[in-house]
């Protein structure tokens, strides 16, 4: 709106850089939402997000912004957006956008991280899955032979 | 993070089951053979899950025996859970022998108070011809149980037998939606459903699954019944529908040739696209004509043609959609004809108030695929549309290709400078078409730069023998004085089509004129005056 100033919150990632959005944008997270909430509104306006990097926070802030504004897009425009953002993530930023969600409590990024993640494992072999994520194998032998015999059928 | 980090495995437990739950059933199992953390995690979300689906992903690769001894392990764990089911589905073609298992799971999920089942047993040997069973399997019994079921909201069934029990429906009062594909369904049988047992239903879709040749629905004004979806394999043969309060009607199939009465006063939309087309006597028309109040129609070539060829008959229209906002057309391929059926239905059902038009050409086969092909060549292109279509239905379902040589027709000797840029053109077409392969390659050249070593074994048979447009062409030309090349595509093409049935290949004497009356282009007429003459 015109002449009136918007509320705006300065996020401080865990190196130390500090982003300043809109107060709406920022609530997209619960995590933020119930911070600011506590904390009186007006003069808590600096908080701190540990663990997430400045690379990482800055991306989820990109999902944030589009998500505040969701309801000025069509519900497939909004899809379509998550799709394209969630394909250029590769494996380390899913990987923290996925933490970073979970820490944050944005469930709907976390919801999109998981999907991408399960569409990379679905179809691939287990030993595929264990290359692609590092998985390290740990059962014992004995252990290992019941499962392949239980898993047979589940093996290609 | 270094390269050689789990990056996953390290994430807090709910990150992980979320990601187990955006997974089908069999691909979850699969994560319990990653490591003891995957292995702790997969049983606990089995634990707590809500959902079974032992559908059509979880079934394929397994023997009917694994896939019995495999449910039957999953359903022991849950056993001694208090954990409610919400939903419990089974793909399968069972044997005799295992009848009593699938008996079993029915009533295991009934004691978990399912409220959606879906049991699909219509696998089975089937005749290519006419699509009917002959492994002589007698439709599944349904235990006792399901029919004392009143957790239901939603149910599936095929091939299932739902004759056979003396309970009938009774206890399915909370039942919403209802499929039943190849379970034999009295009239009785439907009615006492949809107006005595089943008051809550909104949806229904009989898949064949009905006992008689009429479909006599007849609704008391106080159901609830939004959805209907019939879908015909050929023995149904009257219809019936008095729904006043259903709002969406589906229609697959072979049509019903006998009479039709609808009274859907309350109709939204309705999807009608079957199968072939009936022997002129305007079934589609008056059917459309009952229909035409709905906001939303979807509707196919077999309904347009009909309409096209019942113009004649002028009582039947115009057939006026006056609150029709969205429609869609599914067109076979977009040909001449299939444009002239499109001007065709415009001409004569007016849809002034018409917000949003989908015309739909129909994909090449969609389940095919080439696992092995890897050089496609095609010679005289010509770049027009039939044939880009058919270089992105190659190029999609070509999963090896390595090489797609494309090689342009011989230009005119006096060739103008702006057909070179419509190689260009092509060139750039070309290059956005998606390509199943990565590793494809695309050749366009010109005839004069074609690589002989990529030639087919029957290359040097002399084309006078197969090449019917070419002799043809040349025929004519010599009578009429012509220059045939000078004929846009679609003369081609109707050239191409007199060729196909004068020659001893096709040896029909009989022409179909419907092509030549439509025709745009005197120099075709006078074509098929002269071919007429001389056949």
């Amino acid at each position: 709106m015109v002449g009136v100033k918007k509320k705006m919150v300065t996020l401080v990632s865990s190196d130390g850089v500090e982003f300043v959005v809109e107060k709406r944008v920022a609530e997209q997270s619960l995590f933020i939402k119930n911070a600011l909430n506590e904390g009186g509104v007006e003069e808590k306006v600096m908080i701190p997000i540990p663990k997430v990097t400045s690379d990482t926070l800055s991306s989820v802030l990109e999902y944030c912004e589009k998500h505040a504004s969701a309801t000025e897009f069509q519900e497939n425009e909004i899809e379509e957006w998550d799709k394209e953002y969630i394909e250029k993530a590769d494996l380390d930023l899913l990987y923290y956008l996925l933490q970073a969600s979970y820490s944050m409590s944005i469930m709907g990024l976390m919801e999109l991280g998981a999907k991408k993640v399960a569409s990379l494992i679905r179809g691939k072999s287990p030993q595929e899955i264990r290359e692609l994520f590092n998985i390290k194998n740990d059962f014992t032998p004995e252990q290992e032979e019941e499962i392949r015999r239980e898993m047979q059928w589940n093996y290609e | 993070m270094g390269r050689g980090d789990d990056r996953i495995s390290n994430m807090p437990d709910p990150i992980l089951e979320t990601i187990l739950t955006m997974m089908p059933l069999k691909s979850a199992i699969r994560t319990g053979v990653l490591s003891r953390r995957w292995r702790s995690l997969w049983e606990h979300n089995l634990l707590s899950t809500t959902t079974l689906d032992f559908d059509e992903d979880f079934s394929t690769s397994q023997s009917p025996k694994e896939f019995v001894l495999n449910v039957n392990r999953y359903l022991l764990q849950l056993q001694h859970t208090s954990k409610k089911l919400d939903k419990f589905s089974v793909y399968f073609c069972p044997f005799d022998l295992f009848l009593p298992e699938i008996q079993r799971w029915i009533s295991f999920a009934i004691s978990k108070g399912v409220k959606e089942l879906n049991l699909d047993l219509s696998q089975g040997f089937t005749d290519p011809r006419h699509g009917g069973f002959i492994d002589g399997r007698a439709p599944f019994r349904l235990p006792d149980c399901l029919f004392q079921c009143k957790s239901l909201t939603h149910l599936s069934l095929s091939r299932c037998d739902l004759l056979s029990s003396p309970l009938a429906f009774a206890h399915w009062s909370q039942l919403q939606s209802l499929s039943l594909k190849l379970v034999s369904l009295s009239q009785d049988g439907l009615h006492d459903l949809l107006n005595t047992s089943c008051k809550q239903l909104q949806s229904l879709t009989l898949n064949d699954s009905l006992s008689h040749q009429n479909v006599n629905l007849a609704l008391a004004p106080d159901l609830r019944l939004k959805s209907l979806t019939m879908v015909n394999s050929g023995r149904l043969f009257d219809m019936e529908i008095f729904a006043p309060n259903l709002q969406s009607f589906h229609y697959y199939g072979e049509f019903c040739r006998g009479s039709h009465s609808f009274n859907v006063s309350s109709l939204v939309d309705a999807f009608i696209c079957p199968l072939k087309w009936p022997g002129g006597d305007d079934l589609y028309v008056t059917l459309l004509t009952d229909l035409s109040h709905v906001k939303v129609l979807t509707i196919n070539t077999a309904i347009l043609w009909d309409i096209v060829i019942s113009e004649e008959n002028e009582q039947l229209f115009p057939i006026g959609f006056h609150n029709l906002q969205e429609l869609q057309l599914i067109v076979d391929s977009m040909t001449d004809e299939s444009l002239d059926d499109i001007y065709g239905f415009f001409r004569l059902c007016p849809c002034p108030f018409l917000e949003r038009l989908f015309i739909q050409a129909m994909q090449g086969p969609q389940y095919v695929d080439f696992n092995h092909l890897e050089v496609i060549k095609l010679t005289n292109f010509k770049g027009w549309g039939n044939e880009i279509r058919l270089l992105k239905f190659l190029l999609e379902k070509a999963l090896v290709l390595e090489s797609l040589i494309i090689v342009t027709a011989p230009l005119e000797k006096n060739k103008k400078p702006s057909e070179r840029r419509g190689l260009a053109i092509l060139r750039g077409q070309l290059s956005k078409l998606p390509k199943a392969s990565s590793q494809a390659h695309i050749v366009l050249c010109e005839s004069c730069e074609d690589d002989k070593r990529c030639q087919p074994l029957h290359a040097d048979v002399n084309p006078e023998y197969y090449y019917l447009e070419d002799r043809f062409t040349l025929a004519l030309s010599m009578k009429i004085g012509v220059d045939l090349e000078d004929m846009d595509g679609d003369a081609s093409q109707d050239t191409y089509q007199l060729a196909m049935i004068g020659t001893p290949m096709n040896p029909s004497k009989h022409v179909e004129l419907k092509t030549f009356e439509a025709d745009r282009s005197g120099l075709v007429s006078e074509m098929c005056n002269w071919y007429l003459m001389n056949l």
